[in-house]
This record gives structure tokens, C-alpha cells and sequence, in this order.
């Protein structure tokens, strides 16, 4: 995959994958991300029995793409390109509009529909987290022409909670690859008598916190209350970001854990005061939550045992794992490749990097067969996170 | 304020942007007036353009669009009984009546000028509102969501003579209907009995198409009439007049058009479903608190601005929640919002300080579009008001070939397709039966937001709701208070009920046995779900195994103590030659014409009962012209059948104009050969033009399996 200097403008200090995500012509980051001793021993182990020499593959996956991209002149390549050419590409975004799904989904669909000569259109698809979006992806044909966008995370995390709904196997999916992600925030009223996650660690009453049923969000709010001990009471059952929002609005719940970018303009109204961040924001973001803590510095100050910190720490790296675009599993390796040339082609789009920025959704890409590597890889571990989630 | 309001005025002052504002106006009109395309379709083909536009170009094309469309959507309402949007259903009830009666051009003036004045003095109340948005929409928590939603069912069932019963089964059907596919909360599938095509549940689109559209042609296509039954010529020569009558008519009721719009931005501001329900209680609300109640239905003008009052302004008011909080109120504003976040604007708060006059520019292209919109509509009215005049049969290959077409451009599956024929078929049952279209489409449009809600009240408040929510007991209240008045006026009234005879002796108790086998299976397919996905489908279910156990209790009682007196009359007067009464040119007259919106079958079924009430002798003969009209209804359908099989088979760019021409030939549709030949060809150019178009635009490519 070709990566320039424009793709990685909003890179994440610190974005490391459950894999050691390489990154094209980027090394691993440090940070939160950059896992424990614990946490690294059981990603590089998983890395290598689930997947063979996928790590290998990963790491030279810039060389990878950059020769798929030569390969494009083979025959099968062109043949493959020229299926998608005047074809409708349905691209779900398996969230409402103005969730981070649908913007990603929106950046990305001009450029990756010029490249393939195919016009995308974008549909909603809320419901489930992302479940159902997922689903109505898998269950599609796989010719290439239904795809859209996971939570992975929330969707592995599902699986561990073995909550009903979800009908298909990550790692049978066909990726595509990441265009980027943002760290979550959590957040509370503006009026809270509460302006600090510390000030949590010892509050007796259980507080309410509202959130979207399965997803990320609601398997951060399980796990990093959870292992940090805060009472709460967990009320999920809104279905989108913008119905989330409305509840957070109408005082329906007085804490929330979600995305950042959806949630900007309410801080910065001041209809919500962040308190931690799962791991720094940069770019635009960055100055929406100046002065708030990280999980990491959050963990550092109490004491936790070995498996809350694991738990954490597995759910922030989960977390971490979202808007990674996909298809049905069987598409045929041509047709996936061409896809993830369009892909390519579309996180380094000059176009798609200015309206990225103007909508403040980093562009921090993956490509696909690292993507597939990562899924694997968080399939295989150790869930120490299903304690807190089936709790 | 006033500095504000004069910038976002100023801000529209650009070649550039009035064009894109009237082609957006027009391009909105156009797509109203389509049964099936709707602007929420135009609107996302916008979005990929919008990037390349001036925030306030890009605002003005898009509002303007949404603008224009809705009194457009009206048109079809009035003209054909088929709204071009769900959200103009209510129109149908007393719009439709008129046309039927010839007014045509009235009720299109009516709804024109209603339309703009309500949208007028909603942009006056967004003014003030502006400053409060933010509290206004924390008033609105679940469990008001949920009991506003009751509220709208039972305004429905205050507005005609459907029996409760036959309201909330209705009600409960569209209900069910709407939690076919995934639970949008837990992402467990529903109902779907394992087939793909059904997770994404069953849309509104095709059941509109069905309901409204594909039923009526059929109707029409049965009494073999137009929708007017009044001489053609003259009408032609009257409807300019009538214009002029409908403006004059608005503005002497215009207290109407006042309270519809005042509402109407009141319920704009409720997010996620202020937008759809507005027309709905604006109309109900009118007709309480109207001299006329007792007329709504029947056509008159105070019904028909009591639901177009609100058309344009509920919109107005939606700006609020949307623009102030990010929060939509109904399909065509989350485009906008998408819009705007691809403009680089977020939607919030941050949005009215950092560009304090773009709420006021978004409310003057409402202002410009929707007075622009209501000048075009009520030059053209004239002209529109004459599709009245022409016979079902040769509207229907049109009528029919649209439906199909924007059956499949909803979600881009031949699932859509087979969903418009089926809902059609469902259609012509249930205006047949005086089921309430009206609860049906509001149960079916509202259930994801009741299921989810419902199950938010549960999770967040349990029973406390009705200590925590005065807002959701003002809306219990007032529907329990219209519930027992409606109660005590039937009680009062008997004659205000529907009659003691069944219009359709056997149908009826064999329909509804037929919903209670469906409902008991529903109730125990959903029971085998997890609770969390289950329980309200059940709940909803088990009212309607109630209500439908009802119905069948009462129908087949009514049918028993019916059943000796026609026998003993029949008997009596066999061998007795039958009068050839006609049904022919007295649809136009339809008291007591019921909310469900039967339109053209109601006209049938009221006459029959009409005749009936005449004598036994003219009653014998009923069965036999409905024997005949229901043929050709059934041939209707087969016909309908036809035109999506054949696109699925053939492609419908082919399969359309060759079932199009097939018809024309076979039907008869014009007396002598030569001229139907004519008509053939003319009408297989036209729909397959029409095909190829819709494919290129949409950059579709499905060909047939052929």
C-alpha cells in the first residue's frame, strides 16, 4: 500500500494494533497502545499460531499493495477492474447519519468509486451497535458490490458476551482495509457535580450511564467501570449517535463512552464535559480535549490487578479496531484485491484527506490484508474482557 | 435578531444560488408529484455535489428541493387518492373527495396556498423558538416518544367512523409489520424466517406504492371510471375558477391554516418523529376542534388545510432540533444534516454561535422556495386538475410502471417489487374491509422509534415514567379523555357507527379469522425470541389477537343475525326480473366517507349501501356489478403481477414498456383496434423512456434474469 505523507497527517502518537499494525513506510508506535508485557506476549503469540506468516505478510505490506497495484496490469487484475466499471457499489454504513460510520463511509466513497469507475452510494444502516449493518454485509453476495464498514471490536466483543444477533464470523469477512479511527471519550453533564474520572473512583452511588446496546462504547463502559470498580448502572437500548445524543441531551443518563468526533460539537457548546480519553486525540481533535486524562495515566495512578489491567487494556486495543471496511466472506481474490487498490487509492486521495480534515475523522489508513491479520489476531486471544462483559 | 435575519436574507443574494434554489424547487416539485421517488432519494443523489458547492448554494439547492416537494406531494394525493409521500396521506381524506366531486383545481389551491401560509407563519414562530431550541427538545424523553405515538393512533381514531377496534387493529398490524427484521437494538433478526432480502425490514416505500398507489389504479381499473365522474369538458373551463376559489377559501379559513402551523412547528421540534406525525395530528386536532367534525372526510376545505396547514411548516419547526442539536425529525433533514457535515459544518450548538445568521438563511429558503413552489403549483393546478378527468384504465400502465420502478429504487432489490405487489393485494383488502390505512402506515413508519423507546422507558424509568414525565401523562391524559368522549358519542350516537350489516358478509368474518391465526402465530413466533427482542412484538401481537378476536366475535354475530332476512328475501323474490340500476356517476357524491381513505372502493361500498337502503329489489343487483368489479379488480392485480415479473425477468427496461403494450392491447382500453395499437406503442415509449431514464440516473444495472 502507498502511503504518503498526506495519509498520515492526523496519525494517533501511539497507534499500535493487537498485531504491531505496521503501518506503510511507519514503524510501531508507543503509547497505550503499544500493549503490556502481558498483552504483547498474547498478540504476538496469537499473531503467530492464528495466523502463520500473516505477521510477515503485514509487515511488508506496503510492498504488498505497492505490487498489487503493478499487478493491476495483469489480466486478471484488469478484468477484475473492468467488472466494477458503470457498476453501483452499495457502501453501508451501519450507523445513522453523523455517526463516525457514516461519516468515514461518506469521505471515502467519492474517491474509491473514481478509482473503480463505479458510483458508491452510501447507505444507513443503524441498529444492533453495528450488528445489523454487519449482518445485511455478510449475508450479501460477494460479488464486490455490497460493502461497507465493521466494528470489529464491538463485534468480537459481542462475540465474547455471546449476545444473539450477530450471524457472521469476523475472520471470515473479506477486508479491505482501515482508513483511520479516533479515541473514545467519556463523557458527562456540563452541570455534573463530577469533573474528574478520579473523583469517580470513590463515589458509593451507582452513576447512570447511557449508551448505543453492543458496539465499542458500551464494551468501554463495561469493562473500564467495571474493572475500575465505579458503580454504575448501564443504560443501553439507543440505537444510533443521534438518538444517544438526544438521551444525553434530555438528561436521560448523566455519563456516556463514545467516539470523540460525533461528540464535538457538544463539548464544545458546552452540553458536555469530557473526563478521560481512551488514548490522546491529535489533529483537530486534540484541542476538544486538552487537559483530560488518558486511560493509561488513569491506570498508572491506582492499583489494579493483573487482569483489570489486561481487561482494559484489551478493550482500549478493540476499541481501536473499528471502521475497518469489508465485504462478504468469498469474494473472489481479483475482484479483493482491486477493491483494496481502490481503497488505497482513496485514503492518500488529496480530496479525501481535505474533507477528512474538514469533518475532523483522522485518516490514519490500513490496508486490508493487515486488517485481516488484525482480526485474526483478536479473535485468537484470551478474552480477559468476558468477565466484565458477561458480568 | 434583526441584523441576523437581514444577513441570512443578503447571504441568498447570488446568481449562483437563486438558480441552484429554483432548479432545486422545481427538481423537488417533480419528485413529490412521483408516487415512490421521493425526495429523500433526490436528496441523497445531491449529497455527492454538495462538496463542490458554497455552504449557502448547497443549503438553498437542498432546502429549496425539500421545499418544493411538499405541496407537490399533495398533488397525487388530491388528484389520484396516492400521497407522494406517506407524510401526505391525511390529505387523501378530504383532498381526494373533492377531486371526486370535480373541485380538483380547488383542493390543489387549498393545499397550494395552505401550505405556503402555514410555512409562513412557522418561519415567524422559528424566530422566537430559535432562542429556546435546546430546552424545548430536553422536554422529549422516551417514554413521551412512546406516548406521543399512542396520541396520533387514537386522533386517528377520533377522526372517522372506523370502529376503535378496527383503528387499533390496523394500528397493531403496521406495528407488526414494521418489526419484520433486525431488532435495531440487540441486532437480532425478526420475522425474517431466515431470508436476507427481509433483514432490513419491510420498507415504507413499497408499502406506500402498494397501498396507495397500485390499489387505487386497480379500483380504478375495476369500475373501469376516472377519479371525477363529472363531464370532462366542463370541467376543463371551471378549474381556473376554481383556483381562484380554493386561494379565497385559505385565506377565509385562515385561523385553520394559523392553528395547523402552529402545531405543526411545535411537533417539527420532537426529533426522530416530529416530521412524520405533524400531518397526522394536525389534521386530527383540526377536526376536534372544528363546527364541521361531523364533515371531515367528506371533502371540505376546512379538513383539507387542517392536514396541508402543517405540510411545510412541521419542516420549518424540524430545523430547530436539527440545526440547534444535530438531532433530525425526519428523513429528508438527516440528508441535510449529512450535507452539512460534508460542508464541514457540525450541526449543534457551536453551529448558531460561530454562524449565527445561517438558521435565518435556512429559513428564508423556505420562504422563497415554498412561495415559489405554491406560485408554479397554483398556475399549473388548472392544467393537473384534468388527470381527474381521464379513465383508470388508461392511467393505470403509467401509475403501475412508477410504482414498480421507485419499488425498486428504494433499496435497489427486486424485494421491493414483490413487496409493492403484495401490499397491493394487502391494499384493496383493507380499504375493501374499512381497516384504517392511516393507523397502518403509522404503525409501520413509527414502530422501530415505539419498539425502541418503549424499551428505553422499560430499561430507564420502568412505572416510574408516570411520576418522572408530566409530558407523557398530558399525552395519556388526553388520549384516555378522547378515548372514553368517543365512547360516550357512539354510546349517545348508534347511528354514528357503522350499521349494523356487513358489507362484505363472508370477507369480513374470513379476514378477520385469517388475522387472528396471523397474529396467535406472530405472538408465539416472538415469544421464542430473546425478551429483550421479543417482548414488544408479543405485546403488540396479543393486541392484536384481541382485537381481532373482537372483530371476528362482532362480524360473525352481525353476519348470523343478517343471514335469514336476505335468504327470506331472496327466496321472495326469485324469479323476479332484475332492474338494471347503474352504479355509473355516483361516486362523485360520498357522505360519510371514511378516514381510512377507501377513496375509489369506498365510493362503490357506500353507493352499495346507499342502494341497499333503497330497497331489496336494487340490493339483489349489487352482487352482480360488484361480481363484475371485483373481476376486473382481480385482473388488475394479475396485471400488476405482470409488470414486476416481467421486469424481473426481462429487465425493466424491457419488461416494463412490453407488459405496458400488452396491456393496452389486451384491455381494451380503447374501443377500436387502430387505436389501441396506437395507444399501445405510444404508452411503451413512454413507460419504457421513463425506465431507461430511472436506470440512468440511478446508475442501476439490473437486467433481468432472462
Amino acid at each position: 500500500m502507498t502511503k504518503t505523507s498526506q495519509a498520515t497527517n492526523d496519525q494517533p502518537e501511539g497507534r499500535v494494533s493487537l498485531t504491531g499494525r505496521s503501518r506503510a513506510g511507519t514503524t510501531r508506535r508507543k503509547g497505550l497502545r503499544s500493549r503490556g508485557v502481558v498483552m504483547s506476549a498474547l498478540t504476538a503469540g496469537a499473531l503467530l499460531s492464528a495466523c502463520g506468516s500473516s505477521a510477515a505478510k503485514s509487515s511488508s505490506s506496503s510492498t504488498a499493495s505497492g505490487s498489487a497495484t503493478t499487478s493491476g496490469s495483469s489480466s486478471a487484475a484488469a478484468s477484475a477492474l473492468s467488472y466494477f466499471k458503470g457498476k453501483t457499489i452499495t457502501l453501508i454504513a451501519p450507523d445513522g447519519p453523523g455517526g463516525d460510520y457514516d461519516l468515514y463511509a461518506r469521505i471515502l466513497a467519492p474517491a474509491f468509486g473514481q478509482y473503480l469507475g463505479a458510483t458508491v452510494n452510501v447507505e444507513n444502516v443503524p441498529g444492533g451497535g453495528t450488528v445489523v449493518g454487519g449482518n445485511q454485509i455478510a449475508s450479501a453476495a460477494p460479488n464486490g458490490l455490497t460493502l461497507g464498514l465493521f466494528s470489529v471490536g464491538g463485534d468480537e466483543a459481542s462475540v465474547i458476551e455471546n449476545h444473539p444477533g450477530q450471524n457472521f464470523t469476523l475472520t471470515k469477512l473479506s477486508w479491505i482495509g482501515q482508513p483511520g479511527t479516533s479515541p473514545s471519550v467519556f463523557l458527562t453533564q456540563p452541570n455534573s457535580s463530577v469533573t474528574s474520572f478520579a473523583q469517580l473512583l470513590t463515589t458509593k452511588t451507582p452513576i447512570n450511564v447511557v449508551d448505543i446496546r453492543n458496539g465499542t462504547g458500551d464494551m468501554l463502559d463495561r469493562v473500564v467501570l467495571g474493572a475500575f470498580k465505579i458503580p454504575n448502572k448501564l443504560l443501553t437500548g439507543f440505537t444510533s449517535v443521534a438518538t444517544l445524543k438526544q438521551g444525553f441531551l434530555a438528561h436521560d443518563g448523566q455519563f456516556l463512552f463514545e467516539n470523540l468526533p460525533p461528540f464535538k460539537a457538544l463539548i464544545q457548546g458546552n452540553q458536555a464535559k469530557p473526563l478521560l480519553v481512551t488514548s490522546p486525540a491529535v489533529g483537530v481533535l486534540s484541542g476538544l480535549v486538552s487537559g483530560v486524562p488518558t486511560l493509561s495515566s488513569e491506570l498508572s495512578k491506582v492499583s489494579l490487578s493483573s487482569a483489570q489491567q489486561a481487561a482494559v487494556k484489551e478493550a482500549v486495543s478493540l476499541a481501536t479496531l473499528a471502521f475497518d471496511m469489508g465485504g462478504p466472506p468469498g469474494i473472489p481474490s481479483a475482484r479483493l484485491t482491486v477493491l483494496r487498490d481502490a481503497f488505497n487509492s482513496a485514503v492518500t486521495n488529496s480530496a479525501t484527506l481535505a474533507q477528512a480534515k474538514k469533518e475532523s475523522e483522522p485518516i490514519d489508513p490500513i490496508n486490508g490484508a493487515t486488517v485481516a491479520a488484525d482480526v485474526a489476531a483478536a479473535v485468537s486471544q484470551g478474552p480477559s474482557i468476558a468477565t466484565y462483559l458477561n458480568g | 435578531m434583526i441584523q441576523h435575519l437581514v444577513h441570512g436574507l443578503s447571504a441568498l443574494a447570488s446568481p449562483t444560488t437563486i438558480l441552484l434554489l429554483v432548479v432545486g424547487m422545481l427538481i423537488g416539485m417533480l419528485v413529490g408529484m412521483l408516487p415512490g421517488l421521493g425526495v429523500v432519494l433526490v436528496l441523497s443523489l445531491m449529497l455527492p455535489f454538495v462538496r463542490h458547492l458554497s455552504v449557502v448554494t448547497a443549503i438553498a439547492m437542498m432546502l429549496a428541493t425539500q421545499a418544493g416537494s411538499y405541496f407537490s406531494a399533495s398533488i397525487t394525493a388530491i388528484l389520484l387518492n396516492t400521497p407522494g409521500s406517506p407524510e401526505s396521506f391525511p390529505t387523501t381524506l378530504d383532498g381526494f373527495p373533492m377531486a371526486q366531486r370535480g373541485e380538483a383545481g380547488r383542493a390543489l389551491a387549498i393545499s397550494a396556498t395552505s401550505t405556503l401560509l402555514g410555512g409562513l407563519i412557522a418561519c415567524v414562530a422559528l424566530i422566537g423558538l430559535l432562542q429556546v431550541a435546546g430546552p424545548i427538545a430536553a422536554l422529549f424523553h422516551p417514554p413521551e416518544y412512546v406516548t406521543i405515538i399512542i396520541l396520533a393512533l387514537v386522533l386517528i381514531a377520533q377522526t372517522g367512523v372506523i370502529p376503535l377496534s378496527k383503528v387499533l387493529l390496523s394500528g397493531a398490524i403496521g406495528l407488526m409489520l414494521s418489526f419484520v427484521g433486525s431488532d435495531p437494538v440487540s441486532g437480532v433478526e425478526r420475522f425474517t424466517f431466515g431470508l436476507p432480502t427481509l433483514f432490513s425490514g419491510i420498507g415504507i416505500v413499497p408499502f406506500s406504492l402498494g397501498v396507495f398507489a397500485v390499489t387505487q389504479m386497480v379500483s380504478m381499473f375495476g369500475t373501469n371510471r376516472a377519479v371525477t365522474s363529472f363531464d370532462r369538458g366542463a370541467l376543463g373551463g371551471e378549474f381556473g375558477g376554481q383556483v381562484r376559489r380554493g386561494v379565497s377559501d385559505t385565506f377565509r379559513l385562515w385561523y385553520h391554516v394559523a392553528r395547523s402551523a402552529v402545531l405543526a412547528v411545535l411537533l417539527g421540534l420532537v426529533p426522530g418523529i416530529g416530521g412524520f406525525t405533524a400531518n397526522f395530528i394536525s389534521y386530527g386536532f383540526g377536526q376536534q376542534v372544528s363546527k364541521n367534525r361531523k364533515d371531515f372526510g367528506t371533502g371540505v376545505p376546512e379538513g383539507l388545510i387542517a392536514a396541508e396547514g402543517s405540510s411545510l411548516a412541521k419542516e420549518v419547526g424540524s430545523l430547530i432540533p436539527a440545526v440547534a442539536l444535530g438531532l433530525p425529525s425526519g428523513l429528508g433533514m438527516v440528508i441535510f444534516l449529512a450535507a452539512l457535515t460534508i460542508l464541514g459544518l457540525e450541526p449543534g450548538p457551536t453551529l448558531l454561535t460561530s454562524t449565527p445568521s445561517l438558521p435565518y438563511t435556512m429559513m428564508w429558503v423556505m420562504a422563497v422556495a415554498g412561495t415559489l413552489s405554491c406560485v408554479v403549483g397554483l398556475l399549473l393546478a388548472p392544467r393537473l386538475s384534468r388527470i381527474t378527468a381521464v379513465r383508470g384504465p388508461l392511467m393505470f400502465p403509467f401509475i403501475v410502471a412508477l410504482a414498480v420502478l421507485g419499488s425498486y429504487a428504494n433499496a435497489v432489490t427486486m424485494t421491493g417489487v414483490v413487496e409493492v405487489v403484495v401490499f397491493g393485494v394487502l391494499g384493496l383488502f383493507i380499504r375493501k374491509l374499512g381497516y384504517s390505512v392511516a393507523a397502518m402506515a403509522i404503525g409501520l413508519v413509527l414502530g422501530g422509534t415505539f419498539d425502541d423507546n418503549l424499551h428505553l422507558t422499560g430499561t430507564i424509568y420502568g412505572w416510574s415514567f408516570v411520576t418522572r414525565s408530566p409530558l407523557a401523562d398530558v399525552f395519556i391524559f388526553i388520549s384516555v379523555a378522547l378515548i372514553v368522549a368517543t365512547a360516550i358519542r357512539w354510546r349517545r350516537n348508534p347511528a354514528s357507527q357503522r350499521s349494523g350489516r356487513l358489507e362484505h358478509p363472508v370477507l369480513e368474518p374470513v379476514f378477520d379469522a385469517a388475522l387472528l391465526v396471523v397474529s396467535v402465530a406472530y405472538v408465539l413466533v416472538a415469544l421464542g425470541y430473546p425478551p429483550a427482542a421479543g417482548t414488544v412484538p408479543a405485546a403488540v401481537g396479543a393486541v392484536a389477537v384481541a382485537m381481532s378476536a373482537f372483530r371476528l366475535l362482532s362480524d360473525g354475530r352481525t353476519w348470523w343475525h343478517s343471514r335469514m332476512p336476505i335468504v327470506e328475501a331472496v327466496r321472495s323474490l326469485s324469479g323476479s326480473p332484475l332492474p338494471g340500476a347503474s352504479l355509473a356517476g355516483r361516486t362523485g357524491s360520498v357522505p360519510g366517507t371514511e378516514f381510512a381513505g377507501r377513496g375509489g372502493a369506498v365510493g362503490e361500498v357506500l353507493l352499495a349501501e346507499e342502494l341497499t337502503e333503497q330497497g331489496t329489489t336494487e340490493a339483489l343487483e349489487i352482487p352482480e356489478d360488484r361480481r363484475r368489479v371485483h373481476l376486473r379488480e382481480f385482473a388488475g392485480l394479475a396485471w400488476t403481477a405482470a409488470f414486476a415479473l416481467s421486469a424481473y425477468l426481462l429487465g425493466f427496461e424491457v419488461g416494463i414498456p412490453l407488459v405496458s403494450a400488452g396491456y393496452c392491447m389486451a384491455t381494451r382500453t380503447f374501443p377500436t383496434l387502430p387505436r389501441r395499437a396506437v395507444f399501445a406503442v405510444a404508452t411503451a415509449l413512454v413507460t419504457g423512456a421513463i425506465a431507461v431514464e430511472f436506470f440512468q440516473l440511478f446508475h442501476f444495472t439490473y437486467s433481468g434474469v432472462l
